[in-house]
């Protein structure tokens, strides 16, 4: 009898073995394979449960920089999205110079803070009503104030990333730039 | 094959094939969980904040900013003291930070030959409480040393 269904032999030249049972030259070795399937599947659980408890990803930035090359021209129906982060409120407006000033404005809000947190989720209804308004805007420019931490960052770019309507997924402005103000320095 | 008394039956189980399925799962597990060790080797003293992306781990440069330091590929190049970087600068460049992701740049393109996809790109780790005060000018820094684009740690909601 064997563990791999047929058996395994071997000659080892006769005399009973704590493998097997043997004929006159013939071993047949029965691996006991149990102890192994245990270990391999305790590590297997524990290698599961830790990679579903923390899985790192990653979402993508960038900083403005200076370019001598001329951008591309810009289109009628996309803006750039423009938020500045205040310390008790966010500051939304968007740009684009062949868009008449009147229906810039229209996207102009102010989202104070409620309950001492940043609307995340006005901001997102509105960032999305610019994507219907702009169809081809994709890109969305942060302007955090001294006070704004990492985590309100990350927050910012998950609501600006997709809109979810009906179980379908709609990519909102999954472009992010952080830039910073430069302060004035006062004249001497 | 079995044998056996009247009311015995000794029913060998072939486990060879779940062996090899339960190896196979094992190795890729191991190999995906030390590609993530390699990460975020730094992340026991930041905690990330979580994010609803479902962008797959890639590997970059990784500048992690902690309470006390700032690390570059696991080696510390600069001090955070009191919130602030403590490391000598020329106007907003820090010069310990610009200084290493400008050799691990020419380290990289000597290596692929050239620029490849993610030569202009920083793996940033850092808390999520750490002040865009702390996190600007280590980005700035490395955007002039040639790191326009970031991808910010975070873990997977």
């Amino acid at each position: 009898m064997s563990a791999f269904g047929g058996s395994a032999k071997r000659a080892f030249g006769g005399g009973s073995s704590v493998f097997g049972s043997e004929g006159s030259d013939d071993i047949s070795v029965d691996l006991n394979l149990t102890p192994l399937m245990d270990v391999m599947s305790n590590i297997l659980f524990f290698l599961m449960a830790s990679f579903g408890a923390a899985v790192i990803s990653f979402v993508a930035v960038s900083v403005p920089v200076q370019s001598d090359s001329p951008g591309a021209p810009p289109k009628a129906d996309s803006v750039m999205v423009n938020l500045r982060v205040m310390p008790d409120e966010y500051r939304l407006s968007i740009s684009n110079e062949l868009v008449e000033q009147e229906r810039l404005d229209a996207h102009r809000k102010v989202l104070p803070k409620v309950n001492g947190k940043y609307d995340n989720e006005k901001l997102k209804a509105l960032l999305y009503q610019i994507k219907l308004d702009f169809p081809a805007s994709d890109t969305l420019m942060i302007v955090p104030s001294e006070t704004t931490v990492y985590e309100e960052i990350i927050r910012i770019m998950d609501a600006a990333r997709e809109h979810t309507e009906g179980g379908k997924r709609i990519r909102v402005l999954p472009k992010v730039v952080v830039a910073d103000l430069v302060k004035a320095e006062p004249a001497e | 094959m079995s044998s056996g008394g009247a009311n015995e039956y000794d029913v060998p189980l072939n486990l060879v094939a779940l062996i090899d399925v339960l190896t196979n799962l094992l190795f890729f597990l191991m190999v995906g969980f030390v590609a993530q060790e390699v990460q975020v080797k730094n992340a026991d003293r930041i905690q990330l904040p979580t994010s609803s992306t479902k962008a797959e781990i890639e590997l970059s440069v990784a500048v992690a900013i902690t309470a006390d330091e700032i690390l570059i590929d696991h080696v510390p190049v600069a001090r955070v003291v009191n919130g602030q970087i403590d490391a000598p600068k020329e106007g907003e460049k820090i010069v310990p930070i610009y200084d290493r992701l400008n050799t691990l740049r020419a380290a990289r393109q000597a290596e692929t030959a050239g620029l490849s996809k993610d030569d202009d790109v920083v793996f940033l780790l850092a808390d999520k409480t750490a002040p865009f005060t702390l996190l600007a000018p280590v980005m700035k820094t490395a955007a002039m040393a040639g790191y326009p684009n970031f991808r910010f740690a975070v873990v997977k909601e």
